[in-house]
């Protein structure tokens, strides 16, 4: 009896252990404790990149008169605040190294001039600027994308 | 030839009603980053709906009640309630998502921004389930809803490589750029999307709204049968555009109005306002459902009166509880939570939810105390079986995988 005993007690201390190590494990497998300030950082840069992107594609549509004036102008404002959330959560990163500084410092370099590309756009389309013209702006917008591919090493 | 039309505007209108915003995000977004590696999915997610749908309608057409009432009275108020607070759950991020995704596709179209369009959505969704026949709302929203057909001719239109997009789905590979964690936590979203739980729940109460006999158990197998697969399809027209568009240009879906781009580049202009006209209705039509399965869930549950064919006089809790529902959706959303990003969470922890959906159906549909002779056959409750344990594993693993991955990012 005590016997049956004892095993199940191990048997519970058992299950009691796992269930107590699981959530332990699955909570520093997540991403922002596994890969730390590099990964934050190249996560924002593919999510910057995207939104870049975007924009060029829904520029491209507006020029070639397939879409509307206000569906890009949504496409500029959404591909902006995307970059935008980026900056802050880039911004507010503690650097580890010189090599995350230098991350950190492209990054926002770069969001910065994509931000302001996609504001110019937006009143572009809105009629409130004639210069730059959009083609213009779709180089710079690709531009700052191929930098980033570039500089951010 | 009257019975022929009811039939194919059921069908229709189950085409049209099947997609809501957590499918259209959730294909766009597994598109545009998986191609189609992920196509497999959405077949199982369909195929587990059409099961379990059309069971919960048997249900309702042979016993005349609604799934919810006879899980209280069949398995007690314990389990019904653990069925509830699952359910009920689930249930309020949809309606914020689906609010929030009627206020995003209506922001596509005008100058106005989402914030400003939530209150006027809310407001449209009360006033069509106080005013509205049910028949008519379900209609009017299936058939608009029917204008998403366009990702499908823009798949066309896109000229894709159909050997690429084929090969992509039948020898599903994960890209590069994406882990294993992130595949299943998609797919289990992709899954999660397809087999929402108040699907059943409103096809169930809809069933008993609609006065169903087991005379109309005919039409209610083709609904689901025909109507459900053809509305997969347009799933995958929509994975298809993001695949063939925004993957290759390395776009990664994270609004609604990305999910524009492969329609403008295939159609452009009149191509927008389809979607626009599409998104609205589909949308707007779960709203409209998730809304009111809020209603049905509590009213069966305690045993109020309910349904839209009383009077709303005669069923006063069941449209209080609706309206108080739509009051806290649209003031989460007006805290400016992002739309987006609570269908994305709606449609993984429907997984999570789903074991405690759908184990009570099928503990109900074989109750020969409820159903007589027409119980699930055991064909039927093999493959249910077979669909419960997929359904307990994709539970199972909704958690740790939204840890792992950062909730897919």
């Amino acid at each position: 009896m005590s016997h049956r005993r004892a095993d199940r007690l191990r048997r519970l201390t058992a299950v009691a252990v796992a269930t107590a190590i699981l959530p332990v494990l699955v909570l520093t497998s997540c991403p922002d404790q596994r890969d730390g300030t590099p990964g934050q950082l190249a996560g924002v840069k593919d999510d910057t990149q995207s939104a870049a992107r975007a924009a060029n594609l829904a520029l491209q549509l507006w020029s070639a008169g397939r879409s509307t004036t206000q569906i890009a102008r949504v496409q500029l404002g959404d591909a902006r605040d995307q970059v935008v959330t980026g900056y802050e959560t880039v911004a507010a990163l503690p650097a580890d190294d010189a090599i995350d500084l230098n991350r950190q410092r492209t990054l926002l370099t770069a969001m910065s001039s994509l931000i302001a590309d996609l504001n110019t756009a937006d009143m572009v389309l809105r009629g409130a600027l004639t210069i730059p013209q959009i083609p213009v702006l779709r180089m710079r917008i690709t531009e700052t994308t191929t930098i980033l591919d570039r500089e951010y090493r | 030839m009257s019975k022929l039309f009811a039939v194919a505007l059921g069908v229709l209108t189950a085409i049209g009603g099947f997609l809501d915003i957590g499918d259209l995000v959730t294909n766009a977004v597994v598109g545009s980053r998986f191609g189609m590696a992920l196509a497999w999915v959405i077949p199982v997610g369909v195929l587990g709906i059409c099961l379990f749908a059309n069971m919960a309608g048997r249900v309702a057409a042979v016993s005349g009640r609604a799934t919810f009432e006879i899980i209280r009275e069949r398995l007690g108020p314990r389990m019904a309630a653990a069925n509830l607070g699952a359910s009920f759950f689930i249930n309020l991020m949809t309606v914020t998502a689906e609010l929030g995704g009627v206020a995003l596709a209506l922001r596509l179209a005008t100058d106005a921004g989402p914030l400003m369009w939530v209150p006027v959505a809310a407001f449209a969704v009360w006033l069509v389930i106080w005013r509205v026949g049910f028949t008519v709302m379900e209609n009017a929203t299936g058939l608009l809803g029917l204008s998403l057909i366009v990702f499908v001719i823009s798949v066309f239109l896109l000229q894709p490589d159909w050997t690429q997009l084929a090969n992509q789905a039948m020898a599903p590979a994960i890209p590069e750029s994406e882990s294993g964690a992130t595949y299943w936590y998609y797919a289990i979203a992709l899954f999660g999307a397809a087999m929402t739980p108040y699907e059943v729940f409103f096809f169930s109460s809809g069933a008993v709204e609609e006065h169903w006999t087991v005379e109309d158990l005919g039409t209610s197998r083709l609904n689901v049968l025909v109507g459900f697969p053809l509305g997969g399809l347009l799933s995958l027209a929509i994975a298809a555009c993001a695949a063939t568009v925004l993957l290759p240009a390395q776009i990664e879906v994270t609004s609604l109005s990305e999910i524009a781009l492969p329609v403008l580049a295939a159609g452009g202009k009149l191509a927008l306002a389809f979607l626009i006209i599409g998104v609205v209705a589909a949308t707007f039509g779960a709203a409209l459902e998730t809304t009111l399965s809020s209603g049905y869930t509590l009213a069966q549950f305690f045993g109020w009166a309910w349904g839209k064919f009383r009077r709303p006089m005669a069923a006063a809790r069941f449209h209080v509880v609706m309206l108080v529902v739509l009051v806290a959706c649209a003031s989460a959303l007006c805290t400016g939570v992002d739309p987006i990003a609570v269908t994305e969470y709606s449609v993984v922890f429907s997984a999570i939810a789903l074991p405690l959906t759908y184990l009570p159906i099928l503990i109900v549909a074989n109750d020969p105390g409820y159903m007589g002779e027409r119980v699930n056959g055991a064909v039927l409750n093999a493959a249910a079986m077979v669909y419960l344990v997929v359904i307990l594993l994709a539970a199972a693993a909704a958690i740790p995988l939204m840890i792992v991955t950062g909730a897919g990012q």
